[in-house]
C-alpha cells in the first residue's frame, strides 16, 4: 500500500508521541493512523444513514 | 445486521445472486369446478365507493352489488398495505406472518430495517487492489412468514396467477406464475429515487426524500450529466455506479436528442420518452441492466429533464421479480416493457414539485394501462384455479389528491382543485370501467372478489410521536438543545431512554436484553411502562381542534398471540380521524411541535385505528358473514375450492356458494 | 460500382424472392450453401490443388516424425523446421484463392447484411432519421425539410445537432410498405427509401450515402447521393438477430459457420483438397 505524508504541529506531535506510548501504540504513526480511521468510519456511518433515510423515502409516508 | 450491510440493501445481493430463483416447471393443472377472480384495489374506501354509487358514477359497481354483496372488510392493525396484504396472502395476523409495518427496527442499532425484505451480502470476498470479488453468492429472503395461500392451493394441483401482490418480493417459491408487487425495490435498492436535472438553481434541494436534483448547464446547445445507479459492490469503495449521458438540444426548436449507452431518441418539450433501457457498467463482463422513462419537462428558458426511477428490468432481471423465473421474459415477449418496481406512481417528484399533478396522472395513467393489458392477457388464458390482479393507482390517487375534496385541508388550492378535484372521482369511475371490460370473461363458474386492503381518511394533522415522548419524558438526548436537528435518533441518550417510536405507527420500549441499550426491565415494570404509555396517548387532546389524536392505543401483547410477537412494536398507534403520524417521527426525529398541520400534497392516508378505515368487499356472490375480514376471504378462497381451511388460519368462508 | 451492385442486388432479390414468406434461418442456409459451394470452387480453380496435397501430406509426414522421434533431439529439430516449411508453402499456395474470394465476398456481405442486419420498424413505432453533412458545412444556413407521407408522420421539427453535423427528426411508422422519404432543399428533393412492416423478412437500406467507393461498397442498397453537401442519410433501423433455440445470435455467425460446414462437408464428394 502506497503512504503519503501529512504535516502536523510539532507540539501536538511530542503530545501524540507521548500517549501513543502511554496507550500502548508502537509508533506515533500506527496512533494516528487509529484515530483517523476511527473519526473516517463515523464519518462513512453519518454517510450511511443519509443513504439510508433516502432509499425509505421513496415509499411516500416520511419526509 | 450492521448499518453498512443495510445500506447497500436487495440491490447488491444480487449481483452474485443467480438471477431467479430454482424452480420446478409443473404448476398446478386442476380444472377447478369454480373460478376465482380477484381483484386487490388497494385502499378502495366504501364510503367513496357508496357516495359515489349514490351519485351515479359507478354504475357497474352497483349492478355487481345487486347481484351479489357489498360489506365493509376488516383491515389489519395497522392498516399498512404491507400488513394488510399480508393478512390476506397468509391468512393469519401480524404475530402470524411476522410484518408490522412498512418498516422494523434493528435492536441492535435502532436503525429502520426494511420489514419484508433481507439481503445478504455474499460472505467470501476476496480483494484485488481496486476490487472485490465475491466467491459466495448473496441472499435476497422474503421476511415474510408462513405460506402463502397460492402455495397450499399448488399441494392441491390447483393453479393460480398472483400478479403484483404486495408483501411477496422476493416471490414466495411456488411454480404457480407469480410477479412481486409493492416491496420490489428499483435498481438502486430502494423504495423508488427520481434523478432531475435542471439549469435553474432554485429549484436545487439537497434535502428532497425518494429523488435527487441535479444542477446542469446547456454548454453550446449540449447538456452533459450522469444518471446514478446501484453501488458497485466489486470496487473496494463502493461507488455508485453511474452511466453518463447527452442530451442535444436544436437551437430554436423546443426538441432534444437524448442519447444515453445503447439508447437514442427525440424528445419534444413536455414529452415522455417510453421505457428505455439503460445499462450500468461495473466490471468488464458484467453490468446492471434496468429501465426507466424520460420526461422532458421544459428545453427554454430552463432545461428541465425527469428521469423515473431506474425499474428492474422485466426482460432481463436483475433481482427476482417473479416465479417461475421466465415469467416477467413471457410477459414482456406478449406486452412490451412494464413497470417492476412496487407503487411506480412517483409521489415524491409530485410532492416535491418536480412533476405536476398532469405529468403525474400522465405516467400513473400509463402504470395502470400497463397493468389492465396484463391483466386482460392473464383473462384470455384463465380457464381454470384462481387469477388474483393487484393494482396501486387507487391508493396513489387518494393519497395525492385527498387535498381536493375539502376545503379546508392545508394543502387545498382552489384552483387546482378546480382541474384536480375530480381526479379521485375518476380513479373509481376508471375501477368501475374495469369492471365492465372484464365482464366478458366472466362465465357463471367464475367467482369475483373485489377487495380492499384498507381505506381512506384525511391526513390534516401529523402527530410527532418522538417529539410527545421527549417533552414527556420518556425519551431522553444528549444535547436537547439540538431537538429538531438530525434523525435516526442521533441525539438520543440510550442510557435513559424509555421508548421510542420508528415506522408508521410503531412504538417501542427500550427493553433490556432486546434493545443492545435497553434498560426498561423486563416483566412488570416492562407492562406497567407499556401500560401508562397506551393509556396516556390515548388521553392526548389536540388544543387546536378539541379532537383525540390517537383513537386507540394497541397493547400488542394483548392483541395478538403468535410467534412472531416478539418483532412487534409494542404499542401499534390506531391514529383518530384526520390524523397520522407526522412526516418526520418516523425516522427518530424530534421536531419542536408535538403536531403539526400536514401542508403536502400527500394529503390522504390511511394510519388510523383498523376501525375507523375499513377496507371493502365487493363479489358477484352472496356475502354471508356480517362482518367479514381480510383473513376470511383467504379462507373462502379454500372454502370455493372444496378444500378444508388450514389450523392456523383464522378466518371463516364469507361466500354463498350457489 | 453501381454497377456491381444493382447486379447483386438484383441477384440476390431473384434468389430469395421464393424464401420471402419464410424465416430467414431459409434463405441465410441457402446462401451459406451456395457460398460453401463458390468456396469450393474458387479453390479449386485458383489454387494448385496438387502442390497442396503435396504440403498437406508433407505436414503430416513431418508431425509423425515429430511423435516417432521426440527423444530424438537432432530429428525433431529437423521435423520442426521442416513443418514450419512446408505450412509456409502451404499458405502460400491457399493464399492465391484466398485473395481472389475477398472480393466477391465483401460485395456479397455487405448486400446479405441489408437482408439479414436490420428489422423494418412495424406501424405505431418511432424511430430516428439522420441526415449527416459534411465538414464545412454551415448547419445553421442549411435549410432542409422532411414531409410526411401516407407511410410515416414526422413527428419533430428538424433537430440541429452543430457537434454531430447532424440533422434529426423523429418519425412514426404508420403502415407497412416501402416509401419514398422526400427531403426538400434549395428546391430540390433527395429521396431515401424507407420500409415499414411487421414481421416481414426483406432487404432494407439503412444507409443512403454519398458517392465514394467505400461508402458504397458498405452501404450498397440504394443508389448514392449526387449532392455534395451530404454525407448520408440514415434510419435506424431496429437491429435483427436470429433465433436459434431461444439464442439471438447475428446472422454473421450463422453464415460462416453454416458456409464452412457446406465446404467441410462437399469437399471430399467435389474432391477439393483446402
Amino acid at each position: 500500500m502506497g503512504k503519503a505524508k501529512i504535516k502536523i504541529d510539532k507540539n501536538l506531535f511530542e503530545r501524540i508521541k507521548k500517549y501513543a506510548g502511554i496507550a500502548g501504540y508502537s509508533s506515533p504513526e500506527e496512533f494516528i493512523t487509529h484515530c483517523l480511521e476511527k473519526e473516517v468510519a463515523k464519518l462513512d456511518e453519518a454517510e450511511s444513514e443519509e443513504e439510508i433515510k433516502k432509499k425509505l423515502q421513496g415509499l411516500g409516508y416520511i419526509s | 445486521m450492521k448499518r453498512r450491510q443495510f445500506l447497500e440493501l436487495t440491490f447488491l445481493t444480487s449481483l452474485t445472486l443467480a438471477s431467479n430463483p430454482p424452480f420446478i416447471y409443473g404448476r398446478g393443472k386442476r380444472e377447478t369446478p369454480l373460478k376465482v377472480l380477484i381483484l386487490g384495489l388497494d385502499g378502495l374506501d366504501p364510503n367513496l365507493v357508496s357516495r359515489f354509487i349514490k351519485k351515479g358514477s359507478l354504475p357497474h359497481f352497483q349492478r355487481l352489488i345487486s347481484q351479489g354483496g357489498f360489506s365493509v372488510l376488516g383491515t389489519s392493525i395497522p392498516p399498512q398495505s404491507p400488513v394488510a396484504w399480508a393478512n390476506f396472502i397468509t391468512g393469519m395476523d401480524p404475530s402470524g406472518h411476522g410484518i408490522f409495518d412498512f418498516m422494523h427496527r434493528d435492536p441492535s442499532n435502532y436503525l429502520p430495517v426494511f420489514s419484508g425484505t433481507l439481503s445478504e451480502e455474499p460472505k467470501k470476498k476476496i480483494s484485488l487492489g481496486e476490487w472485490v470479488l465475491p466467491l459466495s453468492r448473496g441472499q435476497i429472503k422474503l421476511l415474510r412468514q408462513g405460506k402463502a395461500f397460492w402455495q397450499i392451493l399448488e399441494e392441491h394441483d390447483i393453479p393460480s396467477v398472483i400478479s403484483r401482490m404486495p408483501s411477496n418480493y422476493p416471490p414466495a417459491q411456488t411454480k404457480q406464475r407469480s410477479l412481486s408487487g409493492m416491496g420490489t425495490p428499483d435498481i438502486m435498492g430502494s423504495y423508488g429515487i427520481f434523478n432531475y436535472y435542471t439549469t435553474e438553481s432554485g429549484e436545487i434541494n439537497p434535502d428532497i426524500g425518494g429523488g435527487r436534483i441535479h444542477q446542469v448547464y446547456v454548454i453550446g446547445h449540449q447538456v452533459e450529466a450522469s444518471l446514478p445507479g446501484p453501488v458497485n459492490p466489486f470496487r473496494r469503495d463502493r461507488p455508485e455506479a453511474t452511466l453518463d449521458f447527452k442530451v442535444y438540444l436544436d437551437p430554436v426548436y423546443p426538441v432534444a436528442k437524448i442519447v444515453i449507452g445503447h439508447e437514442e431518441f427525440i424528445l419534444k418539450e413536455k414529452e415522455w420518452s417510453g421505457w428505455r433501457r439503460v445499462e450500468f457498467p461495473l466490471i468488464p463482463g458484467k453490468s446492471v441492466r434496468g429501465i426507466c422513462q424520460f420526461y422532458l419537462k421544459e428545453i427554454r428558458p430552463h432545461f428541465k429533464l425527469y428521469i423515473s426511477p431506474v425499474h428492474i428490468d422485466p426482460a432481463n432481471p436483475v433481482l427476482p421479480i417473479c416465479t417461475p423465473a421466465d415469467y416477467s421474459r413471457e410477459l414482456v415477449a406478449h406486452l412490451g416493457l412494464f413497470h417492476t418496481k412496487g407503487l411506480p406512481a412517483d409521489t415524491s417528484a409530485l410532492d416535491n414539485n418536480v412533476l405536476n399533478e398532469a405529468e403525474f396522472l400522465h405516467q400513473d395513467n400509463g402504470f395502470l394501462e400497463e397493468n389492465l393489458a396484463m391483466l386482460d392477457f392473464e383473462l384470455q388464458r384463465f380457464h381454470s384455479g384462481l387469477l388474483f390482479f393487484y393494482l396501486s393507482s387507487t391508493d396513489q390517487r387518494q393519497h395525492m389528491f385527498w387535498r381536493f375534496l375539502d376545503e379546508n385541508h392545508p394543502a387545498y388550492d382552489s384552483q387546482l382543485a378546480r382541474q384536480f378535484g375530480q381526479e379521485i372521482e375518476n380513479i373509481y369511475i376508471q375501477m368501475d370501467q374495469l369492471i365492465a371490460r372484464i365482464e366478458k370473461y366472466l362465465d357463471k363458474k367464475t367467482v369475483l372478489i373485489i377487495m380492499s386492503d384498507h381505506g381512506f381518511n384525511p391526513f390534516i394533522r401529523g402527530f410527532n410521536l418522538n417529539t410527545w415522548l421527549f417533552e414527556t419524558g420518556y425519551h431522553k438526548l444528549r444535547n436537547p438543545w439540538v431537538q429538531d436537528k438530525g434523525s435516526l435518533f442521533e441525539y438520543t441518550d440510550w442510557s435513559r431512554t424509555k421508548a421510542y417510536g420508528l415506522g408508521l405507527n410503531g412504538l417501542y420500549i427500550n427493553l433490556k436484553g432486546r434493545e443492545s441499550q435497553g434498560i426498561v426491565n423486563p416483566g412488570s415494570e416492562y407492562e406497567h411502562l407499556v401500560r401508562e404509555l397506551a393509556n396516556r396517548l390515548e388521553a392526548i387532546v389536540d388544543p387546536l381542534t378539541g379532537k383525540k389524536p390517537i383513537y386507540k392505543a394497541y397493547i400488542t401483547r394483548e392483541i395478538y398471540k403468535g410467534p412472531y410477537l416478539n418483532q412487534a412494536p409494542d404499542i401499534i398507534l390506531g391514529f383518530n380521524w384526520g390524523y397520522r403520524i407526522s412526516w418526520s417521527s418516523p425516522l427518530g426525529k424530534f421536531p419542536s411541535e408535538v403536531l403539526e398541520f400536514n401542508r403536502q400534497k400527500w394529503s390522504g392516508d390511511h394510519m388510523g385505528a383498523a376501525e375507523l378505515i375499513p377496507g371493502i368487499l365487493i363479489a358477484n356472490r352472496k356475502i354471508v358473514h356480517p362482518a367479514p375480514s381480510l383473513t376470511d376471504v383467504t379462507a373462502t378462497i379454500f372454502d370455493l375450492f372444496g378444500l378444508q381451511i388450514p389450523l392456523e388460519m383464522k378466518g371463516r368462508p364469507v361466500l354463498k356458494i350457489s | 460500382m453501381s454497377i456491381v451492385n444493382l447486379w447483386l442486388k438484383t441477384f440476390l432479390d431473384i434468389l430469395f424472392f421464393p424464401c420471402r414468406s419464410f424465416s430467414p434461418w431459409i434463405a441465410l442456409i441457402f446462401i451459406s450453401f451456395l457460398t460453401g459451394l463458390f468456396l469450393l470452387a474458387v479453390y479449386k480453380v485458383f489454387s494448385n490443388q496438387q502442390k497442396i496435397k503435396i504440403a498437406k501430406n508433407r505436414i503430416k509426414a513431418h508431425l509423425l516424425e515429430l511423435r516417432l522421434f521426440s527423444d530424438d533431439l537432432v530429428i525433431s529439430l529437423q521435423a520442426q523446421g521442416q513443418l514450419f516449411f512446408w505450412n509456409l508453402k502451404y499458405f502460400l499456395q491457399v493464399l492465391r484463392p484466398l485473395v481472389i474470394m475477398v472480393i466477391p465476398l465483401s460485395f456479397l456481405l455487405s448486400h446479405l447484411n441489408l437482408w439479414f442486419a436490420w428489422e423494418p420498424m412495424p406501424p405505431g413505432e418511432r424511430m430516428i432519421v439522420k441526415i449527416k453533412l459534411k465538414e464545412g458545412v454551415n448547419l445553421q444556413n442549411f435549410n432542409i425539410s422532411l414531409e410526411s407521407t401516407e407511410g410515416y408522420e414526422v413527428e419533430t421539427p428538424p433537430l440541429r445537432i452543430e457537434a454531430e453535423k447532424e440533422i434529426n427528426w423523429r418519425i412514426k411508422a404508420l403502415k407497412s410498405g416501402k416509401f419514398e422519404m422526400p427531403f426538400w432543399f434549395d428546391n430540390q428533393k433527395i429521396t431515401k427509401e424507407i420500409i415499414i412492416g411487421s414481421n416481414s423478412w426483406q432487404r432494407l437500406s439503412p444507409v443512403r450515402p454519398a458517392s465514394g467507393l467505400i461508402r458504397e461498397l458498405l452501404n450498397p442498397g440504394e443508389r448514392p447521393l449526387s449532392d455534395s453537401l451530404i454525407e448520408e442519410i440514415v434510419i435506424s433501423y431496429p437491429s435483427r438477430r436470429l433465433n436459434f433455440f431461444g439464442l439471438k445470435i447475428h446472422w454473421l455467425i450463422a453464415y460462416f459457420f453454416l458456409s464452412i460446414i457446406t465446404g467441410l462437408i462437399l469437399k471430399r464428394p467435389l474432391k477439393v483438397e483446402i
